[in-house]
Parts: C-alpha cells; sequence; structure tokens
C-alpha cells in the first residue's frame, strides 16, 4: 500500500480507538454509580414500562460486555437516550445548547489571546526584571484563581455595586425575547435581524462572562507565551539575527514567528480546560449552554444528560486538536532538523 | 589596526551552593589585536572562552555574563562603550558574525534567498530586485550551485555545507571590514570543511578585510591564518605571526598544544575543562605546567618583543 | 533527609521569597485548623439566631452567613477539606500511577503503547467535568472526592514516572544496571525509583492545586458532600443569593481563602519547575554514579 494511504489509515484507527475509550469512559461512569443502571438512566421513579424500555434498550438484563457494545453502537449512531428530567432527547438538547457555549468559548479565545499575546512578549523581552515577575505573579495568580469565584467577583463589582452590568439570568435580559435563530449568537442573530434592542442586551449579557473566561484563559496564555518566546529567544538564530544588526521590530517578529507553533499548540492544549472553565462559567450566568446543562444534569443524577454532556465534551475537545492538526498542515509548519 | 582588544574582562554568573548568584571570572583581561586584511587564528581549548569573548566585543552576552572590563578599539571606537543603537549599526555591517552551531543559525522560518535579502535591508533602504540580485550573485560566489532555485528553499532543505555557505554569504554581504568566524566548519564531514575554509580564506584575501577564525584545529590555523592567539582558560596566553609562534613558541601551552595537538585540543570529543582561575594562585596554567616553578605563584606579565608576545615568566622569545 | 529539608529551605530563601512567602501561608492555615478550637469562641455551626447575615464586625471579623454562623471559624475550618482530600487523592494517585508508568517505561512494546492510548482517549473528557461526573454518579462524599481525583490523577504520575524510566533507559542505565548483576527488584528500588523522585516530588504541588480547584468546583455545583459544610466551595455555593444581595462576605472570604491556598500551591510549584531537582528527563541528575542522584538539589547554572 502507498505510505499516505497506510498513514491515514492509521490515524482513522487510532481516531476509532480514542473514540471507543471515551465511550467507555462514559460508559463505566453509569456502572461505577450508586444504584441500578435503569435507576441512574431513568430517574429515581421511573414508570414501569419506560423502565422496561430502558432494560431492553440498552440491554441491561443481558451481560456487562454485551451492554456496553450495544451502549456503542447506540453513541456512535447518534442515540444519546433521552433526559428523564426533561424528557427531551439528550442530543437535540446538546445541539441546541451548543451555539451558546461556542460562541462564549470563541469569544474569550479571540480576547485571551489578545490580551496575553502582547504581554507575554513585554515579560520575555523584559526577562527576570520586575516588570516580567510583575506579569508571571498575576499569571500565577490567575491560575489559581476559580473560575466559578472569579466570575462572582466580577458580579458583585459590575453588577451589585457599580450596577452597569445586566444580571446574571442568562444571554439576554429575561423582558426581551430571542431573536430567531439564524446563527445561533443571540447577538449576531438580533444583528442580522437589526433589533438593535436586542442585540445591545445580549451583547450586555456577554461582557462579564467573556470577561471571566478571557482572563482565566489570558493567565496560563501569558506563561506560555512568554515560555515560547523565551525557547525563541535563546535559539542561535535569534542570537544570530542579532549579530546581522537586526532591529527590535525585526527581531519581535522573527521570534514570534517561531513561536507560533508553540503558541497555537499550547493553545489547542488548553481547551479542555477552557471547556471546564466554560461549564463553571455557564453555570453561574445561567448561560443555557452545554456547559450549565452539564453540571445541571450533575447536580440533579439526570446521568443519561451527564453521558451526553461528557460524550459532548469529548468531542470538542478532539475537533479542536484536529482542527490545530489541520492548521499546522496547512501552515507547512516545517519540521526542524535536529 | 582594525580592532584592538584590551584587558577585556567578563564574569559569568554562577549560582553558589546556597543558591546566591556567584560571579566568576570567565575572561581575565583578553588582549590581542587584528590588522587590516590579516587573518587571525584565535586557538583554545574546548571552554577557554573563544566564543564567550567573541559575544563579548559585538555586545552579544547573555543574561548569565557580564561585561566588567576592557576596551574593543574597532577603527578607534570603543564597542564595549557603545550604546545597542550604534551597536546595532556595527553588527552585520562593518563586522560580520558566523557564530557557532552553524546549521543552527539561519532562521528556519524564512527563505534563504528571503534572509539573504533582509540582511541588506537591515542597514540600508533597498530596491527589491537588486536585492535579490546581490543575494544571487553572493550565493554563486560561495559556490552554491544554482543559486536561483536553492535562494526558494527553506532551510532545513539544504544540505549542513550549503548552509554554511549561505551563513558565510549572509556574513559578508553587506561588505563588512571584519569577520568573525567562531568555529565555522564545526560538524561538517572532512571534505566540506576543507572546502568551506578554502572559500573563507579565499574571500577574505579577495576583499583584503580583516578575519578572526575561531578554532580548535593548529592545522587550520597553520594553514589559513597571517596571525595566532592561543586562549587558555579565558587569557590569551600568546600571540603572534603564524610563522614565529609555530617555530618557537614562547608559552609552555602553546609548546604542549603544538606536540600533541588533536586530542589536547578536544578534537576527539574530550573536553577539558580549565581550572577555575585563582588570581592569587599565580599561572593559571601552573597546574599543568611542566616548567613551573616558585616563580610561578605570581601572576605572569605579558612579556614580548614587537608582535609577539606570551604571558609566562619565561616566555623565551626572540627578537623579531 | 531534614538536612535535605533545611538546605531547600535556605535555597528557596535566598532565591526565591516567592516559595518561601507560600510555605508561611500553607503552614499559616495549618495552625489555624489546629489554634481555632482552642482560641476562637465561635465553633463553626454554632447559630446565633440574632446575628443572621452580619457584616463584618470586631466580634465577627469575617461577618456571619445566612444561619448565623461565624464565617471566621468556617473559613479557618474549611481548610481541613483543602489539605486532607488533595493529600489523600494525591496518595491514592501516586499508589496507582507511579506502578504503572513503570511497568509501561521498563515493559515499552504493546503494553506502553496501549497505556498511552488509552490515557490519551480518556484525557480528551476535561479531566473536571469528569472527575464530577464520576462523582455525581458515585453519589456525594468525600471518599467518592478522593477516589475521583486519584483516579484522574494517577494518570498524570504515570505519564510523569514512565518518562521519567524511558529516559533512564534511553541513557543506557538499565542496561549498565542490569549489567552489574541487579535483580529487577533492585534495579527498580535502587537505580530507578531514587531518580524519578524528583520529578514525581515536583508535580506534588501542582497537582494539589489541582485537586483543590476540583474539590471546590464540586462544592460549587453541590454534588462533593451531603450539604452544608465548611468546604470552601460550598460555602460559596451557600452564599450565592446573599451576594447578589449585596452580603458579599460569605462569598468573598471562602473565595479568597481558596485563591490564596491555591496561589500559594502553585507558587510552590513554579518554584520547584524553576530551581527544584532537575529531573532524569532533561540529564542533569544522572552526573553521579548509576543509582545515586548527584546530590538531592541541583543548583541552576551547575548543571
Ligand atoms: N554569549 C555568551 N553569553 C554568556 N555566556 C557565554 C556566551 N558564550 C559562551 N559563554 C560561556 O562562557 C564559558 C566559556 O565557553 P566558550 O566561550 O563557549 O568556550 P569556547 O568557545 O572557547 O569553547 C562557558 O561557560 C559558556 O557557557
Ligand atoms: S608562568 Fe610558570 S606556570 Fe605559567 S606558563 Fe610560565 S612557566 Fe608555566
Ligand atoms: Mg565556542
Amino acid at each position: 500500500m502507498e505510505r499516505p494511504v497506510r498513514a491515514l489509515l492509521r490515524r482513522i484507527g487510532v481516531g476509532l480507538f480514542l473514540a471507543l475509550v471515551v465511550v467507555f469512559t462514559s460508559f463505566l461512569l453509569v456502572k461505577l454509580g450508586a444504584g441500578p443502571t435503569d435507576l441512574l438512566l431513568g430517574g429515581p421513579s421511573p414508570g414501569v414500562e419506560e423502565r422496561a424500555q430502558l432494560v431492553q434498550d440498552y440491554g441491561l438484563d443481558r451481560p456487562a460486555f454485551v451492554q456496553l457494545v450495544r451502549y456503542a453502537i447506540r453513541v456512535l449512531g447518534g442515540e444519546l437516550g433521552r433526559s428523564w428530567l426533561t424528557g427531551e432527547s439528550v442530543l437535540s438538547e446538546l445541539l441546541h445548547r451548543l451555539p451558546a457555549t461556542l460562541e462564549l468559548m470563541l469569544y474569550a479565545i479571540l480576547l485571551g489571546t489578545l490580551m496575553a499575546v502582547p504581554t507575554g512578549m513585554a515579560a520575555a523581552f523584559a526577562r527576570d526584571t520586575a516588570e516580567d515577575r510583575t506579569v508571571r505573579g498575576t499569571s500565577v495568580l490567575g491560575e489559581a484563581m476559580p473560575p466559578f469565584f472569579l466570575a462572582l467577583l466580577l458580579l458583585l463589582v459590575f453588577f451589585r455595586w457599580l450596577d452597569i452590568a445586566p444580571a446574571p439570568s442568562g444571554r439576554i435580559s429575561i423582558v426581551l425575547s430571542p431573536p430567531p435563530t439564524i446563527t445561533g449568537s443571540y447577538f449576531i442573530d438580533a444583528f442580522l435581524m437589526q433589533d438593535s434592542i436586542a442585540a445591545r442586551s445580549a451583547l450586555a449579557q456577554l461582557v462579564l462572562p467573556v470577561f471571566t473566561l478571557a482572563l482565566m484563559l489570558g493567565a496560563s496564555l501569558t506563561l506560555l507565551v512568554r515560555g515560547a518566546m523565551l525557547a525563541q529567544m535563546d535559539a542561535p538564530h535569534f542570537v544570530y539575527a542579532r549579530a546581522q544588526g537586526m532591529s527590535r521590530e525585526m527581531l519581535t517578529i522573527i521570534a514570534l514567528r517561531g513561536a507560533l507553533p508553540a503558541i497555537g499548540g499550547g493553545l489547542a492544549a488548553q481547551s479542555a480546560a477552557l471547556l471546564s472553565m466554560t461549564a463553571l462559567v455557564e453555570y453561574v450566568f445561567a448561560w443555557g449552554g452545554i456547559g450549565q446543562y452539564g453540571l445541571e444534569a450533575m447536580a440533579k443524577a439526570d446521568f443519561a444528560a451527564v453521558q451526553g454532556f461528557i460524550l459532548a465534551s469529548a468531542a470538542i475537545a478532539a475537533t479542536v486538536h484536529l482542527l490545530h492538526a489541520v492548521i499546522r498542515r496547512l501552515a507547512r509548519i516545517r519540521i526542524r532538523r535536529a | 589596526m582594525l580592532l584592538d582588544v584590551q584587558g577585556l574582562r567578563v564574569d559569568r554568573i554562577a549560582t553558589g551552593p546556597q543558591g546566591e548568584p556567584v560571579p566568576e571570572p570567565a575572561l581575565a583581561g583578553v588582549n590581542f589585536c587584528i590588522v587590516k586584511g590579516r587573518i587571525l587564528g584565535l586557538v583554545g581549548e574546548h571552554g577557554a572562552g573563544k566564543s564567550l569573548a567573541a559575544s563579548a566585543i559585538l555586545g552579544l552576552l547573555r543574561p548569565s555574563a557580564r561585561l566588567v572590563g576592557g576596551r574593543a578599539l574597532f577603527e578607534g571606537q570603543d564597542l564595549l562603550r557603545m550604546s545597542e543603537a550604534d551597536l546595532t549599526r556595527v553588527r552585520g555591517a562593518r563586522i560580520g558574525f558566523v557564530v557557532q552551531s552553524g546549521h543552527a543559525t539561519l532562521d528556519p522560518n524564512s527563505r534563504v534567498g528571503a534572509q539573504l535579502v533582509r540582511a541588506q535591508s537591515i542597514h540600508r533602504p533597498i530596491v527589491k530586485a537588486e536585492a535579490a540580485w546581490r543575494a544571487e550573485t553572493i550565493m554563486s560566489s560561495m559556490g552554491i550551485p544554482e543559486p536561483r532555485l536553492r535562494a526558494q528553499a527553506w532551510p532545513h532543505e539544504l544540505t549542513p555545507g550549503i548552509v554554511q555557505r549561505v551563513v558565510l554569504g549572509l556574513a559578508l554581504i553587506n561588505e563588512p571590514q571584519l569577520l568573525i568566524a567562531d568555529e565555522p566548519t564545526a560538524g561538517l564531514d572532512i571534505t566540506t570543511q576543507v572546502q568551506i575554509l578554502d572559500l573563507l580564506h579565499l574571500e577574505l584575501r579577495r576583499r583584503r578585510i580583516g578575519g578572526i577564525i575561531i578554532t580548535r584545529d593548529l592545522g587550520v590555523v597553520a594553514q589559513y591564518c597571517d596571525d595566532i592567539a592561543v586562549m587558555y582558560a579565558g587569557q590569551v596566553v600568546e600571540q603572534g605571526p603564524v610563522m614565529q609562534v609555530f617555530a618557537r613558541p614562547a608559552h609552555p601551552f602553546t609548546r604542549s598544544m603544538i606536540s600533541d595537538a588533536p586530542e589536547r585540543l578536544g578534537i576527539a570529543g574530550r573536553q577539558i575543562v580549565p581550572p577555575r582561575m585563582e588570581p592569587e594562585q599565580g599561572c593559571s596554567y601552573r597546574p599543568r605546567c611542566a616548567d613551573a616553578t616558585e616563580r610561578c605563584l605570581v601572576a605572569p606579565p605579558l612579556v614580548g618583543a614587537g608582535v609577539h608576545a606570551a604571558r609566562c615568566h619565561f616566555a623565551r622569545i626572540a627578537a623579531a | 533527609m531534614i538536612g535535605g529539608m533545611l538546605r531547600l529551605l535556605r535555597v528557596l530563601a535566598r532565591r526565591r521569597m516567592g516559595a518561601v512567602l507560600a510555605l508561611v501561608v500553607l503552614v499559616g492555615f495549618a495552625l489555624a485548623v489546629l489554634a481555632r478550637p482552642v482560641v476562637w469562641p465561635h465553633p463553626p455551626g454554632a447559630q446565633e439566631a440574632g446575628l443572621v447575615l452580619q457584616g463584618p464586625s470586631l466580634a465577627h471579623p469575617l461577618g456571619t452567613d445566612g444561619n448565623g454562623r461565624d464565617v471566621l471559624a468556617r473559613v479557618i475550618d474549611g481548610a481541613r477539606y483543602a489539605f486532607a482530600v488533595p493529600l489523600a487523592a494525591l496518595a491514592l494517585a501516586i499508589l496507582l500511577g507511579a506502578p504503572l508508568g513503570l511497568a509501561a517505561g521498563l515493559g515499552g512494546g504493546w503494553f506502553d503503547a496501549l497505556l498511552r492510548r488509552v490515557f490519551q482517549g480518556i484525557s480528551l473528557v476535561p479531566p473536571l467535568l469528569l472527575a464530577m461526573a464520576l462523582v455525581a454518579a458515585m453519589g456525594p462524599s468525600l471518599r467518592h472526592v478522593v477516589f475521583a481525583i486519584g483516579l484522574l490523577e494517577a494518570i498524570v504520575f504515570a505519564r510523569a514516572m514512565r518518562d521519567e524510566v524511558r529516559a533512564l533507559h534511553e541513557r543506557g542505565f538499565v542496561e549498565a544496571a542490569t549489567a552489574a548483576g541487579n535483580p529487577l527488584h533492585r534495579l527498580v528500588l535502587v537505580h530507578l525509583l531514587p531518580n524519578t523522585l524528583a520529578r514525581i516530588a515536583g508535580e506534588i504541588p501542582r497537582q494539589a492545586a489541582w485537586a483543590l480547584g476540583v474539590l471546590a468546583a464540586m462544592g460549587f455545583v453541590g454534588i462533593a458532600t451531603a450539604a452544608d459544610t465548611t468546604e470552601w466551595g460550598s460555602m460559596i455555593r451557600e452564599g450565592v443569593e446573599h451576594l447578589y444581595a449585596g452580603q458579599w462576605w460569605v462569598v468573598v472570604f471562602p473565595g479568597f481563602a481558596l485563591l490564596v491556598f491555591g496561589t500559594a500551591l502553585r507558587v510552590l510549584a513554579e518554584s520547584i519547575d524553576e530551581h527544584g531537582p532537575r529531573r532524569a528527563a532533561s540529564g542533569a541528575m544522572l552526573a553521579g554514579v548509576p543509582g545515586r542522584p548527584a546530590g538531592a538539589l541541583t543548583p541552576r547554572g551547575a548543571a
């Protein structure tokens, strides 16, 4: 077989294996749970018929291995079961809520990167000075900050005390009705519908959660950028660039371009952490994304929903990794010789 | 006098047993000079401070080292006291530098031709087409076949020999008055080494510019250099014209180096870390010196007549 | 051992005020926990009916909560969880992870490859969320919290251990020791483990900080413990409605406790990264004779 084909097959094989591991983890979740599986999935007091249906759907009367295979087949076929709390299909609820989460994450990544890159670069150029130490100290503080506490602090200041931020009541003021769904982002949809009141409200609701996440993400990203820049600045080619008499601007460009792959990789590696932070921040702001859905399902023991949320999180993380791999390929990041 | 280095002193900031920073002398008064149009070979064991001296002269010390004193007069101006902005105008324009660890010195994220164009743009306004033409010209005069094609290559696509030719081209493209090449052939195979050195020698002669070739190979000095400066443990212990020094080495270290050249210089991968310099101990070579006597407990002065000088109480210098 | 600790402290004192400060903070929390029952008149559970949601005052420096309980006493009491849960989880994680990593590193081959992929797969699920889901499934109990966190942190330690052992292997370390006639148990106990210790120990503060954050998140969402404990996350959960009503102290003080405790751990982790014992993977530990780490501490610059 040709080499690219084999490499592709290998990748697909690994991907499938990883998917199976994730599915198995999710399966294990209810198996480790306290109580019979049908009660975990069907709620504390399902009707006799519902219970029988669950037993049949999941093969709960069969050996555990058969259950696992059934579960895997169901999940890979997109069947995530029903939430006993809402009676809705978990998949459709997740899909419905996904845009809210993605919107939050996307803005947070943009704003966080915008804050972290210049700060991290400045710290790297000022290595070991008071300025550098201040940046690093602040970043460590940010990494130790529980996201929900930062969200609450910002709410205390801007909502309760200064009264310039809206209440943490979701994605749009409760007296307004959401715009019709086009992209799923209330702000963009309202903007497209030229509904300026709704757009303004959606934007106002976005500010604090996005800022919370951007600060959290920015803290670790700053350290990452600083480290990647320092690695570049210690590299022989950077010393050589200085020996050629390059100006500071040119040196910055060279170091930043060299650091880009490391920064991109770090950002991709942060995606799991970002997803966790987003869930907690959504929970505080009643955001109505999949994060809030998942955490509330945990608190209320709605395990079909919990499983769906876990699978969805893994899917998002996997998508980010895949995207990162594709971008690397497209950017023709060249493997350096040792 | 193109470059006159006098009493160059640099400390390395090491970490003491308690974690406190401890400055240790790494260059303890380095003296050497280069005359326009001549080539100086700077030799010494691994870790003697050759690279450190070159970096210090160009203001390229890392934070782990600190300049303590001395002068480096380049065409009358002291490089060590120049502002960073002025130094930037010297580096790459008037002094070309080939840093050690050759192949890793090219920017991995730019095409070779673009780097040659950029090197010109650093120091003067350029016309793109002309700069590209000059880039190709210098590539072909560096003996790179098919320069137009190669200009489009990324550094990692080239062989080490070609990379080193590009690095030489980069150092020469702004027509400097002085070229410092720090172990320009380290890591290359023997045939390529000879080709690169022949090329370097030829270009230095043709352009009538001064050169410093830093090496651990006395053979290189004998074949390509006019003058030699021998470094030991952060000091130049002997300097003079190659013919004269090789014929009548004045310092015991130079003598031992010439008598058992390759191994001593760590070419076979052996690393001889020089003993820490303790000024109160007198001559830093004393622990290894076969000729040491009581007098050597006192630091020896620079003994010399004319162009040939050595740092030894018993330096035997014949009047030139 | 004690001499080494003292030396470590002295190094930290010279080089890193931050690390010393961090240790002082942690010791301070521990002392406060021990001293509270003796010196502080208000027990964390005592409700005073007339004193609901009082702001900070001399009698109650951090105010009182919605049930008229002293917030200071509760914040101090909460430190017990901050010490106990991460420590227990770490113990479990190292006990589970280290042998697994050792086996993978020494054995290599398909076992190593399989383990790597399994870990990679599990890590696709954000670990905080997975830990929370596990605890939600098993039911609220600190034992479950420890189990879930320990399980996920075991992956970190297994990976670290595996990399260290591999690095030692790469350097011909295992061959040398085996050639010298060491049986397997001696190879592991005398030659390998001491050389991986630095890396494992270096991970501890960072993983403790992570565990603290997970515990607090579980408390905040209300799945960690039955209800109404002094765990800082749950205190914040209970206080949220009061925060929106303006009684900020119920939330802000436990939150600050979390922040300060977590920062102390992370500062410690940072300074270990920078000044602590070098890792085998980076080579410097092998300066000495095989089997003997080159000093408990290799100062920066000596390597
Ligand atoms: N640019 C530099 N900045 C700081 N320290 C340096 C620099 N170059 C070399 N050193 C240090 O100076 C010491 C002498 O080494 P070096 O000058 O590289 O020896 P040589 O080139 O003679 O083999 C080493 O400890 C090395 O780490
Ligand atoms: S001064 Fe003494 S020790 Fe030093 S090189 Fe001369 S003879 Fe040897
Ligand atoms: Mg050198």
